[in-house]
């Protein structure tokens, strides 16, 4: 389903990022580079009215080909999530994307609540790999 | 039924005449889905702009495009290459030139439309770098045929309208380039307005390459290193790896060998870049510093190549201070980013000392706004609020001792209270906030290359000839502490060949105190008494403080009256003595032994004598005083004792030394003022030791008789002889002694009495007898007591007066208590006086005192206005003083009351 996820720091710097096409890995990272812009425009828009924020941002833009979902916890952590528009899925329910941050989340925090890792490094764990597989993998 | 295959890629058009026209080819069902589509969107525009909601046209184009090209694809639509990309620059351009000014959704427009019109360029042939080919050519005329004019207003002022301005751009390269390059600008200003800086990076970079291919490097390199800024600041590895790959690509075809050298240097140091990529730029770093000058020296920063990790000071002792111009050591932590092993010529780290000043300046400032605050503070409240702020002042003395780190933040508490006391808030505050939080410089690194100065590395730690190898590097700094103050590490400078790898330290910056402390002088005297009359062993003492001292400072010792000194190697005491002193290093204590001997002479008891010592200060250019308190080693007393008309004199010699005893001899004792005194003479009574000893347990006495050749027979006959009684004598001991030890040589000791009335001119003889016929004295019965004066000299106060004074619950006087005597008339007065014991037992006699009876002059009579003179101690003396005399009990009382001897 998604063909790309990736996890933003609190400085904006990557955490983790994966896809499911190696070589277009330089073409993601830009696409998720450009998504910060989105991402800051909702924030500081949505965090003026009222403190109870919906973490999940939804559609932050898209493009021809692609659609790219945000999804900032309350730690400023930002999940990316680039899904490829193509013949075969046109339309992505809100709720499946929603889904796939949930479990993200989930196993973000399981990364966090590791003592081992220090916050704001890269992730290193195949916990989180296979999570974040498992949402690239769907695609098919 | 839509046709299968697009023929016509015409865009839409937001003016209504024409929108007419595309309805009425809807009716006739003459429709393709494009002018289905086409019609929907400008209908729907062009209510929006008649509603005011121009904006809103931008936003929904932008959608309406990506939706109806994914349309296109999912239809499986046979439509010729390139003519949807014509579709979409023809609806940008007409919603693009239909909306004023720029929103959030006209910059993505912008920038869909330039995707799309480089995509048409390149198929076309018209980027820089390529010649169109005929099929090329052939291909821009078949675009242009499926492109209708008529579906588009002519408009006014030479502006262009959608068709004619796609048209133009597609005529050759140079317009095409024109047009594009201007669309790129304007996408790129209109995301920097909204503030999307990212997006517009991203059109920089594929802007940069377009320039790149028109061989406009500068203009390449602009773009590329502003992106770089962006990608370094928020840590994206990839993106800023590519893009340094083409900078460095960019400056070594303009041959901008300094900017490539640094470029290459970051790449070579970056872990994201593929090891091959590291080692080609490295090698790169290599041939182009063979190229270089030998002496030239090339900036780069350090940042990502050479990291400091960590840097500690070394000590030797846990406790040592650093102090001026002592060695300092560092050790470094470096992480080496290069993939090779590198030579550095030095490792240095410059070194920044941040003045005390400040510091001290804060706190007086502190103490301003107590005292300001104890002023207005009348309240009731006074007192509580006075004692936190007294405790907060303390805290703060003690911090400033203890050297703070000026980069850790320095919190306090903060309570304050309420009028009835209670408390009011309680805070934290941050008592250098603006050091803690100065701004970390973040900016990029290319950029940082002309802010990145080299400190002033003349006092810097540094190490020379150091290999660094990949990874992490443990390098020893060493260097010479300066002038007192806290330093600051603040810059490290890793020389490479010509390359002088410069990095800031971090905020807290590593820092080391430098502390110089005054040397002291110390006397000491050890855990004995000091003795007078011995050479006592005191030891001169320098703490070095953290000065260096070197062999040969002299110190000089001056004392007081009475007090000598010598150095150790010295025989001779001296009043003022040169000590020298051998070398001495920061905070160790030297000592040179000196020898001090206190005179002792005529001490008469225990008592110490105190005696100052004048030392010269060679750093304070000055005296000290020292004051030296001395026990006496010896000392003598004396009494003068009296039997009868004999006179002895007693003279004790103590000692107080703890621990050794001493030996004295040629003990002697000599009338001083013998001339004034011939009748006087001394004769011993000592046996005829020639050596005592004595200690602190065993004193010495002595006695010798007073002799006086003036007899008390023959004293009456010249009664002006009687005159020189008056004089006082003088006599003096002299003695030497010896610690028996051996230790010491023989000292001498004398000390002088003086004594008076040293002849006994009366002598009493009392005596209480039983009453007549009686063989005892018994209580309660009257007895008489016989009092005897006898004159032995001539005495110019005949006129006596006697008291007796007795214990009243033991004796009862009867008689007169006390009356007047001329003793003149004969030399032996009887005084009868009756008393009465009052108890049975051995009772001592009732006292007798004698006194000079002084008449009041002129008014005659009476004991209330005479006075009583005392006698001197040894002028009376009492024969039956301390007698006793045996009572019986009262005859007639009960056997309980018998009161046993």
């Amino acid at each position: 389903m998604a063909s790309c996820v990736a996890v933003i720091g609190k400085e904006n710097s990557p955490l983790y990022i994966a896809c499911i096409t190696p070589e277009q890995e330089l073409g993601f990272h830009y696409s998720l580079h450009t998504s910060l812009d989105f991402i800051e425009e909702k924030l500081s828009s949505t965090n003026k009215g009222n403190d109870h924020r919906d973490l999940y941002l939804g559609l932050l833009y898209s493009t021809e080909h692609q659609r790219i979902f945000g999804y900032v916890t309350n730690t400023k952590i930002k999940f990316v999530i680039i899904v490829n528009v193509d013949a075969t899925n046109t339309n992505l329910r809100d709720n499946e994307t929603r889904q796939m941050f949930r479990k993200l989340h989930v196993a973000y925090t399981n990364v966090m609540s590791n003592p081992f890792y220090t916050p704001s490094t890269r992730i290193n764990s195949n916990k989180f790999a296979a999570v974040a597989n498992s949402i690239l993998a769907k695609q098919s | 039924a839509f046709n299968l295959q697009l023929l016509d890629w015409t865009g839409f058009s937001l003016d209504k005449n024409i929108n007419s026209r595309l309805r009425t080819n809807i009716e006739r069902c003459e429709l393709s889905l494009l002018d289905l589509r086409n019609y929907l969107f400008s209908r729907q525009g062009g209510i929006l702009i008649s509603m005011g909601k121009g904006d809103q046209v931008s936003k929904r184009c932008l959608n309406f495009l990506h939706n109806t090209l994914q349309e296109l694809n999912i239809m499986e639509m046979e439509c010729a290459e390139g003519s949807k990309e014509i579709w979409v620059c023809l609806c940008a351009l007409e919603v693009l030139n239909n909306t004023k000014g720029n929103n959030l959704h006209t910059a993505a427009l912008w920038s869909f439309l330039r995707e799309k019109l480089l995509v048409l360029g390149k198929l076309c042939g018209l980027t820089p770098g390529h010649k169109p080919d005929s099929s090329q050519l052939h291909l821009v005329v078949s675009l242009f045929g499926g492109l209708k004019d008529e579906r588009y207003l002519k408009l006014e002022n030479n502006q262009q309208n959608p068709a004619e301005r796609l048209k133009e751009a597609l005529s050759s390269q140079h317009s095409f380039e024109k047009n594009y390059l201007d669309i790129a600008e304007t996408a790129i200003s209109n995301y920097k307005h909204i503030g999307r800086i990212r997006s517009a990076r991203l059109i920089g970079i594929e802007l940069a390459e377009f320039y790149l291919d028109a061989d406009q490097v500068q203009q390449a390199i602009a773009f590329l290193a502003d992106s770089l800024k962006t990608f370094q600041f928020e840590g994206w590895e990839t993106l800023s790896m590519r893009t340094l790959l083409d900078l460095a690509k960019c400056y070594k075809l303009i041959n901008e060998s300094e900017k490539y050298l640094r470029t290459c240097v970051q790449i070579a140091s970056c872990p994201g870049a593929s090891l091959q990529d590291r080692e080609f730029y490295f090698r790169e770093i290599c041939k182009k510093l063979d190229e270089h000058p030998a002496g030239s020296k090339i900036i780069a920063s350090a940042d990502d190549t050479v990291q400091v990790l960590s840097a500690t000071q070394i000590k030797e002792r846990l406790d040592e201070t650093t102090v001026p111009g002592c060695k300092i050591k560092f050790t470094l932590e470096l992480h080496s980013n290069l993939p090779v092993d590198i030579e550095c010529s030095s490792i240095e780290v410059s070194v920044v000392q941040s003045l005390p000043e400040p510091e001290r300046k804060v706190s007086t400032v502190l103490e301003d706004r107590r005292a300001s605050r104890r002023g207005v503070n009348r309240s009731p409240s006074v007192a509580s609020s006075n004692a936190s702020v007294f405790s907060l002042a303390e805290e703060e003395d003690e911090s400033e001792e203890s050297g703070r780190d000026p980069g850790k933040p320095h919190m306090q508490e903060r309570l304050e209270y309420k009028q009835d006391k209670s408390l009011y808030a309680a805070r934290l505050v941050c008592r250098n906030a603006t050091k803690v939080l100065k701004r970390k410089d973040s900016s990029g690194t290319i950029l940082k290359d002309g802010q990145l100065k080299p400190a002033d590395y003349c006092n810097a730690l540094t190490a020379s000839n150091v290999t660094l190898y990949p990874g992490l590097n443990k390098v020893e700094l060493h260097g010479k502490a300066g002038v007192q103050g806290i330093y600051t590490l603040s810059q490290i400078r890793v020389c490479w060949r010509q390359l002088s790898l410069l990095e800031n330290l971090g905020v807290p910056a590593p820092t080391f105190t430098v502390a110089r402390e005054e040397p002291v002088i110390l006397l000491n005297k050890g855990d004995t008494e000091l003795l007078a009359g011995k050479s006592n062993k005191l030891s001169l003492s320098i703490y070095c403080g953290s000065e260096n001292i070197e062999a040969g400072l002299e110190i000089s010792v001056t004392c007081g009256r009475g007090l000598t000194a010598r150095n150790a190697h010295d025989s001779e005491y001296s009043n003022t003595i040169t000590v020298k002193f051998p070398a001495g290093s920061p905070f160790e204590t030297i000592s040179v032994e000196i020898w001090v001997l206190c005179l002792l002479e005529n001490k008469k008891d225990a008592n110490s004598i105190e005696y100052t010592v004048k030392i010269s200060d060679p750093w304070r250019q000055n005296t000290m005083d020292i004051s030296l308190n001395f026990m006496p080693a010896l000392y003598s007393t004396f009494n003068l004792l009296t039997a009868m008309s004999k006179k002895f004199l007693q003279l004790k010699v103590h000692c107080l030394d703890q621990k050794l005893s001493y030996r004295i001899s040629n003990v002697s004792l000599g009338l001083v003022n013998e001339e004034k005194l011939p009748e006087l003479k001394l004769e011993s009574m000592n046996d005829d030791y020639s050596e005592l000893v004595i200690s602190k347990q065993f004193e010495g006495a002595f006695l010798w008789q007073l002799v006086s050749s003036l007899s008390s027979g023959s004293n009456s006959d010249s009664s002006g002889n009687n005159k020189v009684t008056d004089q006082p004598a003088v006599v003096m001991l002299t003695l030497t002694y010896t610690p028996e030890d051996g230790s010491e040589p023989e000292r001498e000791f004398r000390s002088t009495f003086q004594f008076q009335d040293y002849r006994t001119l009366y002598t009493i003889f009392a005596k209480v007898e039983p009453a007549k016929g009686n063989e005892f004295c018994r209580a309660s019965t009257l007895c008489p007591m016989k009092i005897e004066v006898e004159q032995l000299y001539p005495d110019p106060h005949s006129s006596l007066f006697y008291e007796i004074l007795a214990d009243q619950t033991q004796w009862a006087v009867c008689g007169k208590q006390g009356a007047v005597i001329d003793i003149q008339q004969s030399v032996k007065e009887n005084i009868v006086v009756d008393v009465m014991p009052l108890t049975g037992g051995h009772l001592p006699l009732p006292t007798v005192r004698l006194s000079k009876y002084i008449p009041a002059e002129g008014r005659g009579g009476g004991l209330g206005s005479a006075r009583l003179d005392p006698f001197s101690i040894g002028q009376v003396y009492n024969m039956s003083r301390t007698q006793q005399i045996h009572v019986l009990p009262p005859a007639n009382q009960g056997q309980e009351f018998l009161s046993l001897p």
